[in-house]
């Protein structure tokens, strides 16, 4: 159990700048997830957290203490590997004993802490078997056991559920959120997937070409997500996007694009951006899928989507279709009737967009007007 | 479904394969049959008589011939230069694959590596004769290995560098983050998890050795001298005894029939891995 | 502090674990080129001994491009032996890698077993028992040869055909070699190609011609190279099969060193000898590979 602290951290290959520089803070006890698409350097900050990379600027703290130079080995971290990285030649007993024994602590104590985490990740009776007579998921949790059984300051992980089978995610989700708890651990867990950021994190830290974009609970960055960035990378299916400019209306906006769309506002959120909107400055609209309500006929607050495609997921159904060459979802309620009452491709529906529940990003530096404004 | 051209295409290809077959086995039963003949019957080109082991006995046990010290020799020299190469291969090919040093050692320690295992080893054996007459270990077992341990440390080295890529680099990291120093990611993780490698490789240093030739000749006195050398003064003597010789050219081919029986799957991946790289 | 101790042993390590390889390549391989280039400008005499070199500047390349005609005979038919001896191998090694692709396990197996045996036993043996094989009055081939009415003809000591023997030998000795580099080729391509080209073709020679040779290019490229530089190893087999004999017909450069250095003594002559040999093959090493490289890559842009 650690503190963390990332202090203008840098890295480069030469002149490739992988990170241009970070900061971060990671409190104890925190489960904290690095969120990113393939190539956004989440992954290097790991391992230069592990001291598995080098660092090319900047200082690595661990309960204040300078980490930046200190040999991996001494680090006092425990980590997770994607492919698992269980050594081979050794049976589970040996690969969760390996660090201890490394340090030469008491048999006794070792024999006592594999037994633990034996029983915790329900792995009783493979203690004695190689790797490779291992199931996926047993090898993920031997990984896992190798770490907990050494009390390490940190958990590092590193995209360790991308093995896994989709059943077998979600449930070894749950178990690394639980064992975090249980520990009072410090976790950093590095993923691509943002249902695994979302369920697991107390906060996430979403990263693009090297820069944190946001860091905040699940709930700050989908709900008030500072730029487009992370509006567009949070939520499935994607937040959909307007561009144009806006226009003050009756009990909204107005915005005129590629899409004519009205935005209904609160008189709060109308005083609060009538500024902004008033240079005439060019924005994007953001909504998610699930913030359009169906109308019944068309008028002036609504628009119209040609239904080109439905995907019924049982407690919730997606629509799609074109509008200006863009594609637009939206999520429409069903009940336990079935598809019978829902769009049917081929015919158009009404959308409104539900109140207060947009975004507004300046088009140009992809900052969110409405969070920015504070409505 | 085979068609019919095909079928006899595979039969034809077979009886070639087998035709060659046939042309390597025959010379060696062919020796083999002689080192059991008596001189006259070889020389009357008799091709049954009755086998005898009197070249055998004649060569390993008889006052005049040294062959027995001299295959102790191969074995000897042959059995520690194997493992010093394989120890000082494996150390270097692990630094190189995973401890990324610095490009330029690399490329240079490797790019000479290869030429050097390609360049005539005559071409060496004159300077080495010199120096190691001048420092005083001419014809000592010191020399001799040495020189085979160099002789075979280029293609060792490359061997594990490809042995040893296969181990995922995670593995290593792992062990890193477990406490490991370098040099006990070498002991506990890189050695027990190459040992297959490793066999190939010391197999094929093993043979090169045995097999060595050009530098025993010239660094190797009476009391050093490997197998392969004394077969080659049989062929000196004013009477060249064939049966002898014959007798001798069998057991230097026993490590190898030994190999091909035992760690025929090893010896065949260490030459392919060794030949493409 | 610990920390500081694991860095330090860890950077030593780094340093400590290539220091027996390259003291070793230091000192027996890169320290002999230079002392080939002293002894080469040197005139040599032992005493007591021990090597004592005086300066002479070229004498010795003088002596060698002028005077030393045997080694020049040597390089001649070392380069035929090359030419020769590995485009035999090429052509018999590939012809029956596809010939014998398609068999079975057991088969393989065997095969392979027996086309390792000339590659991993001592080529001195090879030479002894050839020189027994190809003996004039009571080698095995000259009896074969006799039941057909053929001979006896002295493969080793006609000098019209000696060389042609020591060929014949190599070729023996390196096909099997080519054979399984040959084979491991031709089963690491996708097999899937060849069912699919099995639409397209109309003939084995179409297929053989179109499909398998584009994609065994960098295979027959790099085994072609490899045994091309490899070839101008060779000296244990000439010892013993003909000595170099008759006349110059079989001397090849090593047995021209060899001689002249150890049968001589005429040290700085010999280190001359290996010196330019040396260069050259060092020369012909770099020239090949960058060849390789070249033809390789565009093959690789052709395919893919």
């Amino acid at each position: 159990m650690a503190q963390l602290t990332l202090e203008k951290v840098r890295k480069a290959y030469g002149d490739a700048v992988v990170i241009p520089e970070i900061d971060l803070d990671i409190r104890s006890g925190e489960f904290v997830c690095l969120v990113g698409p393939s190539g956004s350097g989440k992954s290097t900050l790991l391992r230069m957290i592990a001291g598995l990379e080098g660092i090319t600027r900047g200082t690595v703290r661990v309960d204040g203490e300078d980490m930046t130079d200190v040999d991996p080995s001494d680090r006092d971290m425990g980590m997770v590997f994607q492919s698992y990285a269980l050594y081979p030649h050794m049976t589970v007993r040996d690969n969760m004993s390996f660090a201890l024994r490394m340090r030469k602590e008491d048999p006794k104590l070792i024999e006592e802490r594999v037994a633990e985490a034996v029983e915790m990740l329900d792995l009783k009776g493979l203690e004695d078997r190689k790797p490779a007579a291992l199931s996926g998921g047993q090898r993920q949790r031997v990984a896992m056991g190798r770490c907990i059984v050494r009390k390490p300051k940190l958990f590092l992980f590193d995209e360790p559920l991308s093995n896994l089978d989709a059943k077998l995610r979600t449930a070894t989700r749950h178990q690394i959120r639980h064992l975090h708890d249980r520990l009072g651990a410090t976790s950093i867990f590095v993923t691509h997937d943002q249902v695994e950021a979302m369920t697991m994190a107390d906060r996430i830290a979403l990263l693009n070409f090297g820069e944190i974009m946001q860091i905040g609970t699940p709930q700050e960055l989908y709900l008030q997500p500072q730029n487009r960035f992370t509006a567009g990378f949070l939520g499935s299916p994607e937040m959909n996007f307007f561009e144009g400019t806006v226009s003050v209306g009756e009990g909204g906006f107005v915005l005129n694009g590629t899409a004519s769309l009205f935005l209904p506002a609160s008189a709060g959120r109308l005083a609060a951006l009538r500024e902004v909107v008033g240079t005439g400055r060019k924005v994007e609209i953001g909504v998610r899928p699930e913030h359009f309500d169906l109308a019944a006929e068309a008028g002036a607050d609504t628009m119209s989507l040609p239904v080109a495609g439905l995907e019924w997921l049982g407690h919730e159904a997606f629509v799609f279709g074109h509008v200006d060459g863009r594609e637009i979802g939206v999520r429409v309620a069903t009940d336990a009737s079935g598809a019978s009452d829902l769009p049917k491709p081929g015919s158009p529906v009404q959308l409104r967009v539900v109140e207060d529940s947009w975004h507004m990003f300046d088009a140009t530096s992809g900052d969110n007007l409405v969070v920015k404004s504070g409505a | 479904m085979i068609s019919r051209t095909t079928r006899k295409n595979l039969l034809g290809g077979h009886l070639v394969a087998w035709g060659y077959a046939l042309i390597i086995i025959g010379p060696m039963f062919w020796i083999l049959s002689n080192s059991f003949k008596r001189q006259i019957d070889i020389l009357m080109g008799n091709t049954f008589s009755t086998p005898i082991l009197t070249n055998y006995e004649t060569l390993l046990f008889s006052r005049q011939s040294d062959f027995l010290m001299n295959l102790w020799n191969s074995a000897m020299i042959g059995v520690v230069s194997t493992v010093i190469v394989l120890v000082i291969a494996t150390l270097a090919a692990f630094t190189i694959i995973r401890l990324e040093p610095p490009k330029w050692a690399t490329a240079l320690l490797l790019g000479w590596a290869l030429v050097f295992h390609m360049l005539p080893t005559l071409t060496f054996v004159g300077s080495w004769y010199v120096m190691f007459s001048n420092m005083g270990l001419h014809g000592t077992y010191t020399a001799l290995i040495l020189t085979h341990v160099l002789h075979a440390l280029p293609q060792t080295m490359f061997l594990m560098v490809g042995f040893l890529l296969n181990i995922p680099r995670e593995l290593i990291q792992a062990a890193r983050m477990d406490g490991c120093s370098y040099g006990q990611v070498f002991r506990r993780i890189v050695v027990p998890l190459s040992f297959g490698g490793m066999a190939a490789a010391g197999a094929l240093a093993f043979i090169q050795s045995w097999s060595d030739f050009a530098i025993s000749l010239n660094l190797s006195d009476q009391d050093t001298m490997t197998a392969p050398v004394a077969i080659a003064t049989f062929a000196q003597e004013h009477q060249i005894r064939y049966g002898e010789m014959a007798a001798a050219s069998v057991m230097s081919m026993i490590p190898a029939l030994i190999l091909i029986l035992l760690g025929q799957r090893y010896v065949v991946r260490g030459l392919m891995a060794g030949a493409v790289k | 502090m610990a920390t500081n101790s694991t860095r330090r042993r860890n950077a030593l390590w780094r340093i400590g674990s290539l220091l027996p390889a390259s003291l070793l390549l230091v000192a027996l391989s890169i320290y002999p080129v230079f002392n080939l280039v002293g002894l080469s400008l040197s005139d040599v005499e032992w005493i007591d001994g021990r090597a004592h070199s005086e300066f002479i500047g070229f004498a010795n390349f003088d002596q060698l491009f002028r005077h030393e005609t045997v080694y020049w005979a040597g390089v001649r038919n070392t380069i035929i032996f090359a030419i020769c001896a590995v485009t035999a191998q090429m052509i018999f090694g590939f012809s029956m890698a596809l010939a014998a692709r398609r068999a079975s396990g057991v088969t393989r197996a065997v095969l392979t077993a027996v086309f390792l045996l000339p590659i991993v036993m001592p080529p001195i043996v090879i030479g002894a028992m050839w020189r027994l094989l190809l003996g004039r009055d009571f080698g095995a081939v000259n009896t074969l040869l006799g039941y057909v009415g053929i001979g006896p003809i002295d493969f080793l000591g006609n000098p019209d055909i000696a060389l042609a023997s020591v060929i014949l030998v190599d070729i023996w000795h390196w096909t099997p070699f080519v054979f399984l580099l040959m084979l491991t080729g031709l089963e690491s391509l996708d097999q899937e190609v060849f069912e699919a080209a099995k639409f397209d073709v109309r003939s084995p020679w179409q297929e053989l011609r179109y499909v398998t040779i584009p994609l065994m290019v960098p295979t027959i490229l790099i085994t072609l190279g490899l045994r091309l530089v490899l070839s101008f190893k060779v000296f244990d087999e000439v010892y013993l099969l003909t000595g170099g004999g008759p006349g110059t017909s079989t001397e090849v450069i090593n047995f021209s060193i060899y001689r002249t250095f150890f049968a001589q003594d005429r040290l700085g002559v010999g280190s001359a000898m290996s010196l330019l040999t040396l260069v050259a093959v060092a020369v012909l090493i770099v020239v090949v590979n960058l060849w390789i490289r070249k033809r390789r890559s565009k093959s690789q842009e052709a395919t893919s």
